[in-house]
């Protein structure tokens, strides 16, 4: 069980998401769906010890500062900035949030 | 041990989320089944996801091979910095985790109309949504001279295994003072950056232990992935070890001899190698031909919101076998399209509107073990074309601290830690 804490999290963190909207047939952007290339280099154990750190469960002011840093540019980014110039504010936003509920 | 009340438990929200079944299974045939083809990053992911997503649902991965080697990272074997198991990956957790039913076999027929899928040993599988990631078969003589037989002299390793092996045995052998010849393939093909990582991480080890060796690549282009960046790199780490000749230059090899380990260019110039890697033109994997989803150039053209195919209902097709550009063919867009396949695959399943689709690629290259570069992109649809975000994406820059490079190496090999960890295992992994 403890391997598919973050996966199952994952999923259930896009449909909590979805489940905020009015309706979930109306809910046509899945966080699940948008945030999920980012564990293929920052992990989808939700313990990961990558030289790329995890995303399960850190706060979500930390996580959307930092990627709102990426997109303005931080000098110290290597290819976040590249991709966090990818999405909009609301984006970046339900991502932040989605990686922040779930559970470690 | 992971049980389906464990599963549903742990997707909360989505477990109170009504699934409305689909028409086609509203007819009491149970449990909803869907047959993916092939075990790499692209079937690998969907094949999990779909699981993930909804767990009730058969999900059974054809794949001939107990073992998958992947491409990338296959350089670093080839330039003796890596051991060959490292880049393979099983399907225990596939299996076991998530409940993936995992056949090794060889899909050989596709009946669209009947639905189901054939396999080598005569065994016949039915599908409600059948993926296949068949990846890249040869265009065996699209290049004179270049068949199977020829590939056994000369290695083309742009399928990961025995011609890995095979290329990383004749560079052990090769001579001191030996010349490597890499012959690139014009676009579009697997990996685009591929052939030039490869020539670097080669080029250091030569610069080790074969230092009057050199590498000469024969391109049928005049321009390829990350290219300035690769040059300087070249340069910097290797000074003239590496001659690029690109296709204005006569670089495109026409004819390969090679049991003479030779090689015949457009106008007639013939180079000899001590080691001869040709990379030959490519086409979609022969299942995808056999189920009659590719085009007349081979490749298959997909509805980008679902990596549908677009002349075969329920076929989804993903990874270097589609046409998705601008999207490269690479291991990250692979994995990335088969979760929007596979989140596509289970709303339709459901009954439910497909999601609005979202990718990023990612492409690591080495220079050498230290010196990493990238290009990236992120992904959208818009009038139903697959587009590149504005402002998004792009190569490292060109003037780069030494740290720079070091880092976006380090990043490299904690990339393809995550993804592969992310494709076929659960488990975290030295």
């Amino acid at each position: 069980m403890r391997y598919l804490g973050l996966i199952a999290g994952l999923m259930a963190g896009g449909m909590f998401f979805a489940c905020t909207q009015p309706t979930l047939a109306q809910a046509e952007t899945d966080v699940s769906v948008l945030a999920g290339t980012c564990t293929n280099c920052h992990g989808s154990n939700k313990n990961w010890k990558g030289v790329i750190p995890g995303l399960a469960g850190r706060p979500e002011p930390i996580l959307l500062g930092l990627l709102k840093s990426y997109k303005a540019g931080d000098p110290n980014a290597t290819v976040m900035s590249r991709i966090a110039r990818g999405y909009s504010e609301d984006d970046l936003q339900a991502i932040a949030n989605y990686y922040s509920k779930i559970k470690k | 041990m992971i049980t389906r009340r464990n599963l549903l438990a742990g997707l909360g929200a989505a477990a109170l989320a009504p699934a409305i079944a689909a028409p086609a299974l509203a007819k009491g045939k149970g449990a909803a089944r869907v047959v993916v083809v092939g075990g790499g990053f692209g079937g690998a992911t969907a094949a999990k996801y779909i699981k993930v997503r909804a767990p009730e649902i058969n999900v059974t991965l054809i794949e001939p091979s107990p073992r998958f080697y992947t491409c990338p990272f296959s350089n670093l074997y080839l330039a003796g910095l890596r051991d060959f198991e490292t880049i393979g990956h099983g399907y225990d957790e596939l299996k076991k985790v998530y409940g993936v039913k995992v056949v090794r076999d060889f899909a050989q027929e596709v009946d669209p109309a009947a639905k189901t899928v054939k396999l080598k040993s005569g065994e016949k599988l039915s599908y409600d949504k059948l993926v296949l990631s068949p990846g890249i078969d040869f265009n065996w003589n699209g290049l004179q001279g270049y068949d199977e037989a020829a590939s056994l002299l000369a290695p083309h390793s742009w399928k990961a295994g025995d011609q890995t092996r095979l290329l990383r045995k004749q560079l052990e052998a090769l001579d001191d003072g030996g010349v490597f010849i890499l012959v690139a393939p014009a676009d579009p093909y697997r990996c685009p950056p591929g052939p030039y990582e490869r020539a670097g991480l080669i080029a250091s080890y030569l610069k080790a232990k074969k230092p009057k060796s050199k590498i000469l690549i024969l391109d049928s282009k005049d321009a390829f992935s990350k290219q300035g960046l690769f040059l300087a790199g070249w340069k910097q780490e290797y000074g003239d070890l590496i001659e690029w000749v690109p296709l204005s230059k006569d670089g495109k090899v026409v004819k390969v001899d090679a049991k003479s380990l030779t090689v015949e260019t457009e106008f007639g110039t013939t180079h000899k190698a001590g080691v001869l890697n040709v990379i030959p033109p490519q086409k979609a994997g022969l299942i995808a031909e056999r189920a009659g989803v590719t085009n007349k150039a081979g490749w298959v053209p997909i509805k980008p919101e679902t990596f549908e195919s677009q002349q075969v209902a329920d076929i989804h097709v993903v990874g270097d076998a589609t046409i998705a550009a601008p999207m490269p063919k690479s291991g990250f867009c692979a994995n990335a399209q088969g979760k929007v396949a596979a989140a596509a695959i289970v709303a339709s399943l459901q009954g439910r509107t497909t999601p609005n689709p979202s990718w990023v690629n990612t492409c690591y290259s080495l220079i050498g073990p230290e010196y990493g570069i990238t290009v990236a992109g992120v992904y959208k649809v818009a009038d139903g074309k697959i587009i590149s975000v504005d402002g998004s994406g792009g190569v490292s820059p060109a003037a780069a601290a030494p740290d720079f490079r070091k880092r976006e190496a380090l990043y490299a090999n904690a990339w393809y830690q995550a993804i592969t960890n992310d494709t076929w295992g659960t488990a975290l992994r030295a």
